[in-house]
């Protein structure tokens, strides 16, 4: 018999609305949504309506509520670290964190910590790495990761609220105005937000194929209109593109490509917020092509399960486990402080 | 009119010339010694040397295989020459000789592109994949590459610039890898604010018809897949010159320009760790 989780949600924005509710919606075997903390009372408190959840304008109180065993953080992403560390010392027994989980490498290690003493599971929710395509094929590509040349990330979107508004329905609005950007530093920050935000779905599968991950130059960043940027580098002996942009059309891009001499793997993955099962892999080794994916669950649900599956085995996270999300976050801030330093120096 | 006799190039080009010819039979025939055209290796270093002494020895046109790098000043002389003698050259590319190609550059909409993206793979050295990528861009977007930063190794680049066009400067990013089993293939893909373009096309020895398509924001349309290999089309091309009498193509010119621009091969990337190139 599986067991049911009560989950907290602290923030009631569009990730918990048309991802995390929706999501958990589908899979009620498993979970409950039974709180809902959100600092608007407005938005807390109608999201928390619908699912038939409390509502407390402080996290606090959701995390001494006895009846959340899980916590969902999807708060800004300035504020994830301090709420993972909370549910952590508040002894919940996971916690799945929007992406990305903190925003320096600094702030990654006291989760870890954190979740090493409290036992606490910590899941990140970069969908890609739990969609099935991804899953699937990610164990077939092992000549693949000893060969790989040449790394592609490439996302092209239309606004997110296009997919929003057919994930849910919501009367409130997070879309918001970005501030003009008038000199290299505000361009930087910009940047960096941006690949923390988007690209970091992707970095994880990146690194999996750098084995040498640490070792990131940078050769050419910067922003693209009208709301993107692109980032050239060499990790290791791998040269890798980094692409990331929103634009006002309803085709999507998101492409992850691996190129070697013999080999190759191209998946094809939806957009966000888009609950129409998983992305699709193509691995090709000399003439011998293999699909994968096709799968009616997506990367939302797998995340879910498998977080569902560690509180599930009662033991504590593995170091290999916190060290794997330690790393991945490692990466992502390497690649976005990288960039940025560069638009920053103007060049 | 009796067929133009061809004077296959040699062991490197056989294969394709015989492909190409045996569809043409009206306007070509293959016969040994003199003949009306010469094929050249392009796959070899001295082909322009190749191409210089058949222009000379008084073939009435020359159609190039998959021209390789080469000195870009003896590209031009070549050019140079064949024009005062009135002989067309025409270049067999790899992918800029699709004949979907013409079709999907006058597709393309006039305002700016925000972005344009392309990934290539080639059984070749990536210098010579990345020629043969900006060769493909000229031909697909009417356009002329400017290469910003260059990171690679010798199995594979990535490049960041631009793309001219009428003028006004695309951003522009270049993906390309060497692939030795793999599918010979390059892709361009060219967004706007509002729409976009992308055209797929594959070996220029096989029929295989590239994927063309045009968006905006009421839906996409495929462009008519046509069924006919790249190498085939330059032949067509030859043909026509050579029947019509206008004299020579303005292949070798653009050529020697693309040469310079994919000057990746004046690195030294013998340690991919040193592979970096910056502006």
């Amino acid at each position: 018999m599986k067991t049911l989780l009560g989950v907290g949600l602290i923030g009631a924005g569009s990730v918990a609305r048309g991802i995390h509710v929706p999501t958990l919606g589908r899979l009620a075997d498993y979970f409950k949504v039974v709180h809902i903390a959100d600092a608007d009372p407005l938005v807390g408190a109608m999201l928390a309506e619908r699912t038939g959840a409390a509502f407390s304008e402080s996290f606090r109180e959701l995390l001494a509520d006895d009846a959340v065993h899980v916590v969902a953080v999807c708060s800004p992403d300035g504020v994830h670290a301090e709420h993972v560390v909370a549910a952590c010392a508040a002894g919940k027994q996971a916690v799945l964190c929007e992406k990305p989980l903190a925003t320096s490498r600094e702030e990654a290690m006291q989760i870890t910590e954190a979740a090493r003493i409290s036992g606490t599971h910590i899941v990140v929710g970069a969908m890609h790495v739990y969609d099935p395509a991804w899953v699937d094929v990610s164990p077939e590509c092992g000549s693949l990761r000893h060969e790989a040349a040449v790394i592609r990330s490439s996302i092209v979107l239309p606004f997110n609220d296009r997919y929003e508004a057919w994930s849910t329905e919501s009367s409130a609005q997070s879309s918001s105005t970005a501030p003009l950007l008038t000199t290299p530093e505000q361009r930087a920050a910009r940047l960096r937000k941006r690949i923390l935000a988007l690209s970091i779905h992707d970095l994880p599968l990146v690194r999996s194929f750098s084995p040498d991950w640490r070792d990131v130059e940078v050769s050419a960043a910067g922003l693209i209109d009208p709301v993107g940027y692109f980032v050239a580098l060499r990790c290791g002996d791998r040269v890798v593109q980094v692409l990331g942009s929103f634009r006002d059309h309803w085709r999507p891009h998101w492409e992850f490509e691996v190129l070697a001499r013999t080999s190759s793997l191209t998946i094809e993955f939806p957009p966000s917020y888009v609950h129409a099962g998983s992305g699709t892999a193509v691995l090709r080794e000399g003439g011998r092509t293999r699909s994968f994916g096709d799968s009616p669950r997506n990367g939302y649900e797998n995340e879910w399960l498998h977080l569902h599956n560690l509180v599930s085995r009662d033991a504590a996270p593995t170091t290999e486990d916190l060290d794997v999300i330690a790393d991945d976050l490692s990466f992502a801030v390497l690649v976005a402080d990288r960039a940025a330093d560069l638009v920053a120096s103007g060049s | 009119m009796s067929p133009l006799s061809v004077a296959a190039g040699g062991a490197g080009t056989d294969a394709s010339v015989q492909a190409a010819i045996a569809t043409l039979p009206v306007s070509f025939r293959l016969t040994t010694g003199t003949a009306d055209v010469q094929v050249v290796d392009g796959g070899v270093a001295d082909w322009t040397s190749t191409a210089e002494t058949a222009a000379r020895c008084g073939a009435r046109g020359v159609l190039i295989l998959r021209p390789g790098l080469a000195d870009p000043k003896e590209v031009r002389t070549l050019g140079a020459l064949t024009a005062a003698l009135r002989i067309p050259v025409v270049l067999a590319e790899t992918w800029a000789s699709n004949p979907a190609l013409p079709p999907f550059a006058t597709e393309q909409s006039a305002g700016r592109a925000v972005l344009v993206e392309s990934v290539a793979t080639l059984d070749a050295s990536v210098e010579q994949t990345l020629l043969a990528q900006v060769r493909l861009l000229r031909s697909a977007l009417s356009a002329t590459v400017i290469v910003d930063t260059v990171v690679h190794t010798d199995s594979g680049y990535v490049i960041t610039g631009g793309l001219l066009r009428g003028g006004r400067r695309e951003p522009l990013i270049l993906v390309g890898a060497r692939t030795d089993r793999g599918q010979v293939a390059a892709r361009v893909r060219r967004l706007t604010s509002t729409g976009e373009s992308s055209i797929s096309v594959y070996d220029g020895d096989i029929a295989r018809p590239a994927r063309a398509r045009c968006a905006d924001m009421l839906g996409e349309r495929g462009l008519p897949l046509i069924y006919e290999s790249g190498f085939r089309s330059s032949w067509r091309a030859l043909a026509q010159l050579l029947l019509s009498g206008t004299g020579r193509g303005d292949d070798l010119s653009t050529f020697a320009d693309d040469i310079e621009v994919s000057g990746m091969a004046d690195d030294d990337h013998s340690s991919h760790r040193t592979g970096i190139k910056g502006s």
